[in-house]
């Protein structure tokens, strides 16, 4: 990892303002930034770090004026073993205790786990190998290249990437608002495809809580990787279903996480049952196509086969 | 074959042995390893140490046009720029041609016209061009990125088909002007089992003017085959193919080596690695007689041979660390990025294999056709082609095919464990297709076909009796108890007929496999391993080499010693030599490895421990007044026969103080070994070894038909062992080397950009190792028959388990599905691919 | 690749300055070499670096225009001895307490508290494999939990209570001893890390069952699959901590 600065903020203010003069990357858990500096993916490499672990008062659990409220640098094992978000809040717990590995939901925060980079093994390549649109270069290498695991449902200002979060999608799924120190954005709309980054935060925004209205519902989460754990998902998925309202959301699939709009329509209001959950499987895939097999790359025709059986999936895990 | 009696020429039976296959004793290395208190290679730190870095090429094949280091050199905290084309003695680092450097990397399977340092690499990844000493690593790396290079960025090829087709891109397109006769090709045309196997091998540039990508053609047949006669008296016949996607040791430790000169101009190394031996090319690269190098072997992380030698690996990357330590005068590491050390290389291959049977699961004939890329394997043994371990373990009489392996730009090759990935794959593939057409299991048809070099078991009964081993088919010892133990009977089925109550369908396989050894015959490798033992202050000291793949030789040799000496263990010890460098003995060609060349080399420790033994007794006597006839050596102590009462401590009798024994003075004659055949090898009875100790690994699975995903949930391994030295030891090899070998098989490639020929998984988070979660639950258990090839009757075990753990998991997921799946590891998009959902 | 140069007030880049900033540290710790012992350090050369790792920061001026200057802020653990004219810091000595000791080492603030345990405390046994969150070798117990401590800055770790391997060795917790009789090794490299994270287990939950153990090790890798021996381990050191031994 090469040189760089490093101020540890006091306040949310300090931090923006660090943030604000440029050059600047936020550090909270550190699981993710550390690993983008390690591998020096970014045309610009860092200068400074701003460590936002030193701002007090932002790790907290608690029910509040009938939602869930929940620090920015809540750590997700705690997210994960906390009682009323597993027995209310399902999904999210469940996606917290699926995220990385044992060790990660230790360190990683829930600020910092949706507010990661997109992940595309071009864009990661070690030492900025691939110049691609992102980065302001000519192509997409993984239009290109092998895309086994990049977006079924095409291209987010050209680019194939897939957003990685476990937890991104339960909150959508639990219609989360997360709230910065300039203003409070709904799940729907936190995403988007920015370089670095992967939200619509502007550079000096730091998110500081998530706030989830009480479910009208029981909520689920899936998650489909190679491994147990460690991985990133190759498809997930969370829904929230009952009381009449269905909200279903996938990620892995696409830059941004994907409601399968859909899949709710058909569900909402619907029992629960297999063959219900089987036709919302196939109502979120009906947009997607995938890449086909070119040489030595299979293509990701295959994740729409798991992106429909994990909304099935999840549909019934709510029951 | 000369009778020979090997196996049992020490003559004890298990009974008396007291601490070879003693359980409860702790590793030696256990300590060290648990406390944290082990110095690998990476731990090495020394006063004043520099920390260098070396370029890797970001292309799959390019050149240096130009390169501007002078804006790293005024870095702060740079000390040495180290050039390609630097002009002064280094010359030797830069051109490959050098025939004396050709033979001495070859002989260590460098066998690929690349260089360390030069202006050109073939692979992304590769090193080249420039190296930088710095006060530290932040520094180092941030002078490399200040270097500007002008690349000429040159045409590759990544994938070995295409490189066999007419016209492809030339990998190493500078060889037209290449002297056939020089010392590079020397070594080919080996046979592992020139008794039984007919071979013809080509370069591919024999012939200038036809020069392309192909490294050697290998054409092999067993003796006597007739494919033709097979197939017609088979009563059915199966065409099939399938792929193995590239597979590597990726093991933990990040190669690094560290460098330094001592006063009296002595060059001292600290290598994490099994082996000395690349002294001798550190020399010949730096132009040093190879008596100058002291070598101070670190443990290594897992490496499985990965580093054992070859491009980029630590034989090149030590003479660097040392030039610029000369330079700096500072001692100098030169270590590489976790990306960098992608190494130890399996194959990469695909196979097309025809099989005749008969209906009572008695093979008749196998032609099996390897395409491949790159790796060593398939051109220096030409029986690892895909059709060795038939040859080993089978009696099918006509057997034969060819083998094409190709260079491609892709990062070279190295041993690992295993580097018969290809044969154990054509094998299982083979008897699990049969055994499905049969409606049988694999084991059923292993035990019909049993054999070894194309003649049935039964005929090596002679053998054995003449060898004093029992006569017995160790297969009828293992496959029973390896079905009683997974329950075998209960869960056998057919093909995709077995729905688990979670909705998941059930498979199985089994690979009924045997012990093997590549390592060559067992006479010459276990001569050339340089044994010194040395009586100390009423102990014994061993200095050797000590084979460290995680199986700790330092207890085994030392339970051997012990067990023929009479000393108790914890008097014979082991000289660490880490703590104690080493010149290269001149005697030894090898000293590291894993299990298998443990036990070859078992050999050597035993006949010197039976000379110092020797030696012990007669100077006891003179010390004691009496003959040597009457004295022996019980618990550390010297006591009459006649009298065990009267006895004395080995630390009291002054006479021994001093005495030594080694490799040289062991009466190899009498042991009787069998001879080397020419050209080296070993993989038969003819050629040296009696590959009859059989052991079995079985498999579960259960699939998820809707999402392609596979779990393996059990398996068994059951190994013949012969004898363990060490009995935990030798179980950790079993289990070890099986889930090494299903994670392998499961979930393990490189992948490539199809593009640019850059690898896109060079990390821990993408190139997919089990954890403890993926790994299936295992049972494991010794059979131990006394009929291996080492001391006491022992035999290696990790590279039959790895390399059988791995092909299993298709012909699981078959058993499952009913479908096959064509390419290894079955991932996702491939399992729903063959189910015709993706 | 062009690289920003946010220019400090007195001309002077970040990048400069951090360059510059290069010839300030010469390495490794700062304190007391009884206490390094105490926790498995190489006392030798520990001592031999502190002196000269003091005067260098003292008397070094770096770059024209923005200086080196040692202030201690508010916080006791962290002295830092060079920042930027914005407060950016670019070394600092700071206190981490390791195995029950306080430690000072100067750092970067690009050093992971891996590299710093490693390479610069001689704390050898906390391993770097993956470097990348991704394979537990570099497990330390970190105020009772298992982390990754090539995940995580030095510089951010003040504060923490620290065990590495050799502390917890030193402190002759079961763990070791069962890890020894059980053959929980081969090639040893990952070793420290299940270590590391089953005695944070043990510590957390005293009476695991084979299925806590196996989620609690899941994020350590071994390449020689020792995984069967483990479970086994845990739960006779589990037994004798049980047992009061």
């Amino acid at each position: 990892m090469k040189r760089f600065l490093h101020v540890d903020a006091t306040t949310v203010e300090e931090a923006s303002e660090a943030l604000a003069k440029g050059g600047a990357m936020a550090i909270a858990g550190g699981t993710d930034a550390l690993g983008t500096l390690k591998d020096n993916i970014l045309p610009d490499y860092t200068e400074v770090v701003v460590n936002l672990k030193t701002i007090e008062g932002l790790s907290y659990i608690k029910e509040e004026g009938g939602m869930l409220k929940i620090g920015a640098l809540t750590l997700l094992d705690e997210i994960a073993h906390s009682d009323v978000v597993s027995s209310k809040y399902t999904a999210l717990a469940q996606a917290a205790s699926r995220t990385a590995s044992v060790h990660l939901r230790e360190m990683g925060t829930i600020g910092g786990n949706i507010c990661q980079m997109n992940r595309c093994w071009y864009f990661r390549n070690p030492d900025n190998k691939f110049n691609c649109l992102r980065k302001g270069g000519g192509m997409c290498y993984a239009m290109m290249g092998d895309n086994r695991f990049h977006s079924i449902f095409g291209a987010v200002k050209a680019c194939i990437a897939v957003n990685p979060s476990d937890t991104a999608p339960a909150l959508v799924a639990l219609n989360a608002t997360i709230v910065t120190n300039k203003r409070e954005i709904a799940a729907d709309d936190f995403w988007d495809v920015a370089t670095p980054g992967s939200t619509v935060l502007d550079e000096d925004e730091i998110v500081t809580e998530i706030q989830i209205p009480e479910p009208a519902g029981k909520s689920a989460f899936i998650k489909f990787a190679i491994r147990k754990t460690i991985d990133f998902p190759v498809v997930n998925c969370a829904a929230m279903v009952g009381g009449g309202e269905a909200r279903i959301c996938l990620n892995a699939v696409y830059n941004l996480p994907v409601r399968a709009t859909a899949a709710e329509e058909a569900m909402a209001g619907a029992t629960i049952d297999e063959a219900n959950a089987e036709a919302a499987g196939e109502a979120a895939v009906t947009g997607a196509s995938g890449f086909p097999a070119n040489g030595s790359n299979p293509g990701n025709k295959y994740k729409i086969q798991i992106a429909k059986t994990l909304v099935k999936r999840t549909i019934l895990a709510c029951q | 074959m000369p009778a020979s009696d090997y196996q049992y020429w020490l003559g004890k039976d298990t009974e008396d042995l007291k601490w070879v296959g003693k359980r409860g004793i702790v590793r030696r290395d256990a300590d060290d390893k648990t406390t944290g208190k082990a110095k690998f290679g990476s731990d090495i730190e020394l006063p004043g140490m520099l920390h260098a870095r070396i370029m890797m090429c970001p292309h799959a094949h390019a050149r240096i046009k130009s390169m501007d280091t002078s804006e790293a050199e005024k870095l702060p905290g740079v000390r040495a720029v180290l050039r390609y084309d630097d002009p002064s003695v280094y010359q030797k680092l830069l051109h490959p041609w050098d025939p004396e450097i050709m033979m001495n990397f070859f002989t260590r399977w460098m066998c690929e016209p690349r260089y360390m340092l030069g202006p050109e690499a073939w692979y992304e990844g590769a090193p080249l061009g420039v190296a930088i000493a710095a006060d530290d690593l932040d520094i180092a790396d941030e002078a490399m990125d200040l270097v500007k290079v002008e690349w000429e960025v040159r045409d590759f090829v990544i994938d070995y088909e295409k490189a066999l087709e007419p016209g492809a891109t030339r990998v190493f397109d500078h060889l037209t002007s290449y002297n056939p006769n020089s010392t590079y090709f020397m070594r080919f045309g080996w046979s592992c089992a020139p008794d039984v196997e007919e071979i013809t091998q080509k370069p591919g540039w024999e012939g200038v003017e036809n020069a392309n990508n192909i490294k050697l053609e290998t054409e092999f047949k067993l003796k006597g085959s007739d494919l033709d006669k097979g197939f017609a008296e088979a009563d059915q016949t199966i065409d099939f193919s399938f792929k193995r996607t590239e597979v590597i040791g990726f093991g933990p430790e990040t190669l690094s080596s560290v460098a330094r000169w001592t006063d009296n101009g002595m060059l001292e190394v600290w290598q994490g690695g099994e082996n000395i031996i690349n002294a001798g090319i550190y020399a010949t690269l730096l132009g040093i007689d190879k008596s100058r190098i002291l070598t101070h072997m670190t443990y290594a992380g897992g490496q499985f041979g990965g580093w054992d030698a070859g491009y980029g690996n630590q034989s090149s990357q030590i003479p660097v660390a040392a030039l610029l330590s000369k330079m700096t005068n500072q001692p100098v590491r030169l270590a590489y990025q976790r990306k960098d050390d992608q190494y130890g290389e399996m194959d990469e291959a695909k196979c097309t294999v025809k099989v005749g049977f008969k209906n009572d699961g008695t093979i008749t004939a196998v032609q099996i056709r390897t395409i491949g890329a790159n790796t060593i394997d398939m051109s220096l043994y030409p029986d690892t082609t895909g059709g060795g371990h038939f040859i080993e373990s089978t009696r099918i009489p006509n057997m034969g095919g060819l083998a094409t392996c190709a260079f491609v730009n892709k990062h070279g090759f190295g041993p690992s464990r295993c580097e018969q990935q290809i044969n154990a794959h054509v094998k299982q593939q083979v008897f699990s297709r049969v055994a499905a057409a049969l409606g049988t299991d694999e084991a059923s048809i292993a035990l019909i076909n049993d054999g070894q070099d194309g003649l049935p078991i039964e005929d090596f009964s002679a053998y054995k009796i003449e060898n004093k081993m029992p006569d017995i088919d160790s297969y009828k010892t293992v496959i029973p108890l390896a079905k009683d133990m997974i329950s075998f009977e209960n869960k056998f089925h057919a093909p995709g007929v077995k729905t688990l109550p979670n909705g998941k369908l059930h498979g199985m396989c089994l690979a009924p496999n045997h012990e093997f050894s590549n390592g060559g015959t067992i006479s010459a490798r276990s001569f050339t391993y340089a044994v010194n033992l040395c009586v100390d202050n009423g102990k014994v000291f061993i200095s050797a080499q000590r084979p460290d793949c995680g199986l700790d030789g330092r207890t085994g040799y030392s339970r051997m010693v012990a067990e023929e000496t009479g000393m108790n263990l914890d008097d014979v010890l082991y000289l660490r030599s880490e703590e104690e460098p080493k010149t290269q003995p001149a005697a030894s060609l090898d000293g590291g490895g894993g299990s298998v060349m443990f036990t070859i080399q078992s050999w050597a420790i035993v006949i010197v421990s039976r000379v110092l033994k020797g030696k012990m007794l007669s100077a006891a006597a003179a010390f004691l007044g009496t003959e040597a006839e009457e004295l022996d050596i019980v618990d550390s102590m010297v006591v009459f026969k006649n009298d065990p009462s009267n006895a004395t401590p080995i630390a009291q009798i002054s006479s021994l103080q001093g005495l030594v024994a080694q490799t040289r003075e062991g009466d190899w004659e009498s042991l009787n070994l069998p001879a080397q055949p020419t050209g080296g090898g070993g993989s038969s009875l003819a050629g040296g070894g009696a590959f009859i100790s059989r052991s079995i690994n079985i498999l579960e699975v259960e699939v998820d038909q809707e999402t392609g995903q596979v779990e393996m949930t059990n398996a068994v391994a059951v190994n013949d062992v012969g004898i363990p030295i060490g009995p935990e030891t030798v179980e950790g090899q079993m289990y070890g080397a099986a889930i090494m070998g299903y994670s392998t098989g499961a979930s393990e490639e490189v992948i490539y950009d199809p593009g640019t020929g850059v690898r896109l998984n060079p990390n821990f988070l993408d190139y997919k190792i089990s954890t403890i979660l993926d790994a299936p639950e295992i049972d494991y258990q010794m059979v131990t028959s006394r009929m291996g090839y080492g001391a006491y009757g022992s035999c290696g075990v990790g590279e039959d388990n790895t390399t059988f753990g791995s092909p299993m998991i298709i012909p699981a997921i078959y058993n499952a599905t009913g479908v096959w799946v064509d390419t290894y590891p079955p991932t996702p998009e491939r399992v729903l691919k063959a189910l015709g959902k993706a | 690749m062009t690289e920003k140069e946010n220019k400090s007030s007195h001309g002077v880049s970040r990048r400069e300055f951090l360059r510059d900033a290069g010839l300030l540290i010469g390495g490794t710790a700062i304190g007391s070499t009884v206490l390094l012992a105490a926790c498995g350090g190489d006392s030798e050369i520990v001592t031999d670096t502190v002196t000269k790792t003091v005067t260098n920061n003292v008397t070094t001026t770096v770059g024209e225009g923005a200086t080196t200057v040692t202030t201690t802020i508010p916080s006791p653990t962290v002295t830092v001895t060079a920042q930027t004219e914005a407060g950016e810091v670019a070394e600092a000595i700071v206190k981490l307490n390791i195995n029950g000791n306080d430690m000072s080492v100067m750092v970067r603030p690009n050093w992971t508290l891996q590299h710093v345990l490693h390479s610069k405390l001689g704390l050898t046994g906390t391993k770097e494999w993956c470097d990348a969150g991704a394979c537990g070798a570099c497990t330390v117990v970190m105020d009772g939990k298992p982390v990754l401590s090539c995940m995580m800055l030095a510089i951010e770790c003040t504060g923490k209570k620290i065990e590495t391997v050799e502390g917890i060795a030193t402190s002759n917790h079961p763990i070791v001893e069962a890890y020894k009789n059980n053959h929980c090794m081969q090639c040893g490299y990952c070793t420290p890390g299940f270590v590391c994270t089953s005695k944070a287990l043990l510590d957390k939950n005293p009476n695991p069952s084979k299925e806590e153990i196996l989620d609690a090790l899941s994020g350590n890798l071994c390449r020689c699959s020792t995984y069967p021996q483990h479970p086994i381990a845990i739960q006779e050191a589990a037994a004798i901590i049980g047992g009061g031994a």
